[in-house]
């Protein structure tokens, strides 16, 4: 168990390594200055070459590049071109309303996703489990965006039940302004673990185990509570770590919609300003939470299911 | 003897409208304490007839007409409800694959626990010391450790020994054994066949056999049912099949399994497959691929004739 | 007299095999209704991209600010935008972009995801570990931030998005490809066509490449889906395809600016965009349950 968290570790690290590289390298290779985009169409070009200087712009790139990581390895990213403050802390202060938005968005998403799946499963070729598996198949075509502007449109200006920005001022207030971006971001991921949950319950009972569970005459509750779900919504949780750059994807654009605070609008905030450390901390940031999830995923999964152990 | 389980004409198949029979007109009985055997190749309608004298047909599957009589007692009008007080306790099922027919995420303990749980009243502690109890009758080493193994953790022959204990656990009055030993090594086979004997005997009870393996009707069974294609070709004591069959498929499976000491013996084939339902022959169901075959037999199917006292069989041209 | 015998199950066998013959594959594709229909409803909107300017009942970029913001009506169906644009035709041109972006970074991705999976799974070892390595690296930045800071960095223009679109859709391609690669090499056939001293081109064509055209179909259109949200997505955030060139994704941009005026102006070109995405990942679902029997027991 232990050999294969440290395994899996090690497999995580250089992948990681790699992405630092490859975001560090793609925002400088391509063509734009981020000084002269900061100072304006109006800058002198002296102006610019300054703070070229000053942004450190100028050394090398392998020497920007071995100072970067050098300061990444003590947990510094570096300073915000454009109000100076730390990158660090500056995505530490917007980090929990992205986190209480994604884990939001799950628990929506394996509420409607599993019951969902397992019941269109129970009932495959049947009219509701076509139905159902249509409507998973529009939820899985249509663009986190969209569905938010469909929602603000429904339930904000039509319906008035819920506030379409912003994220509120104490705990109740709060999750009124959650449900809605939260509800965005679950029904997209709903559609996709309930497709999921269908087919792996469907792999589930027709194992040879399940008939030896039903041959030994134990009731049919039993039989799917016990042997067929456990079985089935074990592989279901690895799709929430899949799906994870998807959900932050959704995360980000969600946030735009709603005009919420979070990584994704301080990213798309930094775009528009070019404000390389903070873009460049953000992305890190999304990626390490990625492998991360990746990496629980795989060691929960491995914990609860006896069989990857012995591997 | 008396008869324990008794199967009447029962026909089963897919689908409502386009009908495709599976089993049709399958007549046998079973008494206690005999053991008999269900020969055939695969697709013949073995499994199919057990599961269902287990009511474990798959969906698509059902059964169109006939009684399935287990000591005097209709199953087949039955709910599954009903069915879970029979099933485990009264009749008791093992399969041919032993990897996966144990669940892999619980402990064998759990799984041998479940069977004693919904059909006894016994407590937790009785349910371990019982558990403990039929592991042993199994020849399980160190069964109290076995009880916290996952199935990933034992032998072929283990799970299949599990699977019996499992079957044991409430002393059920017929063991239907869906080619128990297919999946194991020869060596272990024998183990296996030995002990599901040695258990019958012990608690007189009775065993289906199904196989396609005529050593091991030889091995382990009184009486054999030969079925091709859905239906019932042959019947007999398992001495006189063995003696002089009477049907050609009977003759042609045993002429094409090997035997010992002979071993530039060439094998005998039976040409051809086991019919599809879709496009079941004419006439005898078997006469695509039969030797004897004549005019009569693509016309006209013949009927399950009853030769002597203990002998029946489906064919124009028996090989008298 | 045994003759008849041998005659009778032969013929049936014959006749099944002559209907066999006739692409099962797509037999079993035409049976999927929900299939069918999308099929058709794909092919009508290429038809209608193609012939944009013969069908669009105004010029897309016709401005017309005595009438902005007007609901549907006989003259215009979906109504007009805030510059007063025809909604309609609007839509219509902006399935080219769509359909555009969509199939040039599908088949980019699809021919070289596919190289680098078949490379990576034939060769393995190193070649294999640097591959994979650098997919998972790309699949570990949400695509629609990677596109944000390329297309920011680079400027946005339609050949940058593509591309973007391209390097996203990559990694599962090469995936696929990697694992059937990995499959068929295993199997024993294969095995011994190599050890009997095949060219590694022989096996690649006879064995690997036809194995793996399903897939690459079947991913192309759940590809296609995603290529299209991808680009919508962008546009939405005014950093894909810019104004006027219309796209589903600045008109909802657009619209969404004045959804309290005029709500709809958000809403029909969603419309669009859902019906093409739904339809491409049915199209793909059909594909998969018609190329792969196995699978489809369980979808």
């Amino acid at each position: 168990m232990f050999k294969y968290i440290i395994r899996r570790l090690l497999v995580a690290i250089p992948t990681l390594f790699l992405t630092i590289t490859l975001i560090f390298f793609g925002l400088r290779v391509l063509p734009g200055d981020p000084a002269a985009a900061m100072l304006g169409d109006n800058a002198t070009e002296s102006a610019v070459e300054a703070l070229r200087e000053k942004m450190g712009l100028n050394e090398p790139l392998w020497k920007q590049y071995v100072d970067y990581l050098g300061s990444l390895l003590q947990g510094d990213l570096g300073y915000s071109f454009i109000s100076n403050a730390s990158v660090s802390s500056q995505l530490f202060s917007v980090f929990p309303d992205t986190l209480k938005l994604t884990l939001a968005g799950i628990f929506f998403g394996c509420l409607i996703g599993m019951p969902l799946g397992i019941f269109s499963a129970l009932r495959q070729n049947t009219k509701t489990d076509g139905f159902l598996r249509f409507i998973s198949m529009i939820g899985v075509s249509i663009p986190p965006f969209l569905l938010g502007i469909y929602m603000i449109l429904i339930f904000s200006l039509k319906l008035n039940l819920f506030p379409s920005n912003g994220t509120g001022q104490g705990f109740i207030d709060e999750l009124h302004h959650l449900f809605l971006p939260a509800l965005t971001i679950g029904l997209i991921l709903s559609a996709t673990i309930m497709r999921y949950t269908r087919s792996s319950m469907l792999d589930e009972i027709n194992q040879d185990y399940i008939r030896t569970a039903r041959a030994k005459g134990i009731p049919e509750r039993i039989v799917v509570y016990k042997h067929v779900l456990r079985n089935t919504l074990i592989p279901v949780i690895t799709i929430i770590g899949v799906q994870m750059t998807g959900l932050l994807s959704g995360a980000v654009i969600t946030e735009a919609i709603f005009s919420r605070p979070g990584l994704g609008s301080l990213a798309l905030g930094a775009i528009t300003t070019r404000d390389f450390p903070v873009l460049q901390g953000a992305l890190i940031l999304f990626s390490v939470a990625v492998v991360a999830v990746n990496l629980l995923v795989d060691i929960s999964y491995s914990i609860i299911n006896p069989k990857i152990r012995a591997k | 003897m008396t008869t324990l389980l008794e199967v009447k004409n029962l026909n089963a198949g897919l689908g409502e409208g386009d009908y495709r029979s599976l089993l049709d007109q399958i007549n046998f009985t079973v008494k206690k304490g005999e053991a008999i055997a269900v020969v055939g190749e695969s697709g013949c309608g073995k499994s199919m007839t057990a599961l269902s004298i287990m009511g474990l047909l798959p969906r698509n599957i059902k059964i169109k007409s006939g009684e399935i009589k287990l000591e005097g007692v209709e199953l087949t009008s039955k709910s599954q409800k009903e069915m879970n007080e029979i099933r485990g306790k009264e009749i008791a099922m093992i399969f041919q694959e032993p990897l996966t027919s144990l669940n892999p995420s619980f402990t064998i303990g759990n799984q041998i626990a479940e069977v004693l749980k919904y059909h006894t009243d016994y407590t937790a502690e009785q349910i371990k010391e019982k558990s403990i109890e039929v592991l042993k009758q199994v020849n399980m080493p160190d069964p109290e450790e076995k009880l916290k193994a996952y199935p990933h953790e034992l032998s072929g022959g283990m799970r299949q020994r599990v699977m019996i204990a499992m079957a044991l656990a409430c002393h059920p009055k017929i063991l239907i054994a869906d080619e128990p030993t297919t999946a194991l090594d020869v060596t272990i086979q024998a183990q296996i066949l030995e002990l599901i004997t040695e258990l019958q005997n012990k608690f007189n009870m009775s065993i289906i056999m199904i196989t396609h393996d005529l050593g091991v009707v030889a091995e382990t069974c009184q009486r054999a049912i030969v079925m091709y294609a859905g239906q019932i070709v042959e019947e007999s004591s398992v001495e006189e099949l063995f003696e002089k069959p009477l049907h050609p498929y009977t003759r042609g499976l045993m002429l094409s399994a090997p035997r010992l000491g002979n071993p530039k013996e060439k094998l005998h084939v039976i040409e051809g497959t086991v019919p599809d339902p879709d496009d079941m022959p004419k006439g005898c169901r078997f006469s695509p691929r039969c030797e004897f075959a004549t005019e009569k037999c693509f016309a006209e199917e013949p009927p399950l004739e009853q030769v002597d006292k203990s002998r029946r069989v489906r064919c124009w041209h028996k090989l008298l | 007299m045994a003759e008849p015998a041998i005659q009778i199950p032969n013929e049936q066998t014959e006749r099944k095999k002559k209907e066999n013959v006739r692409s099962p594959e797509w037999a079993a594709f035409k049976k999927n209704k929900l299939g069918m229909a999308a099929l058709w409803v794909l092919i009508a909107i290429t038809l209608i991209a193609i012939a944009a300017p013969l069908i669009a009942p105004y010029d897309p970029y016709a401005q017309n600010v005595a009438n902005r913001m007007q609901g549907p009506s006989a003259a215009h169906w979906l109504g007009t935008d805030s510059y007063g644009r025809d909604t309609l035709s609007r839509i219509i041109y902006g399935s080219r972009t769509s359909l555009l972006v969509g199939v040039v970074s599908v088949a980019l991705s699809g021919i070289i995801g596919f190289a680098a999976g078949i490379i990576a799974g034939y060769k393995g070892g190193k070649i294999d570990d640097v591959i994979m390595r650098v997919l998972e690296s790309i699949q570990s930045i949400p695509l629609l931030l990677l596109g944000l800071m390329v297309l920011v960095a680079a400027g946005s223009n339609l050949v940058t998005l593509i591309l973007v679109i391209t390097v996203g859709l990559l990694p599962s391609c090469a995936r696929i490809a990697r694992g059937t690669t990995i499959d068929i090499k295993e199997k024993e056939f294969v095995k011994a066509a190599i050890s009997m001293g095949s060219s590694t081109t022989r096996i690649l064509f006879h064995h690997i490449l036809p194995n793996i055209m399903s897939s690459l179909l079947v991913i192309s259109a759940l590809h296609m889906t995603s290529a299209i949200m991808v680009e919508a997505s962008l546009s939405f955030l005014g950093i894909g395809v810019q104004p006027p060139t219309p796209t589903w994704g600045n008109m909802i941009q657009d619209g969404f600016k004045y959804v309290t005026l005029n709500p709809t102006l958000a809403v029909y070109p969603g419309i669009a965009l859902i019906i093409v995405s739904v339809s491409f990942n049915l199209v793909g679902d059909a594909l998969r349950d018609a190329l792969d029997p196995h699978l489809s027991r369980k979808r």
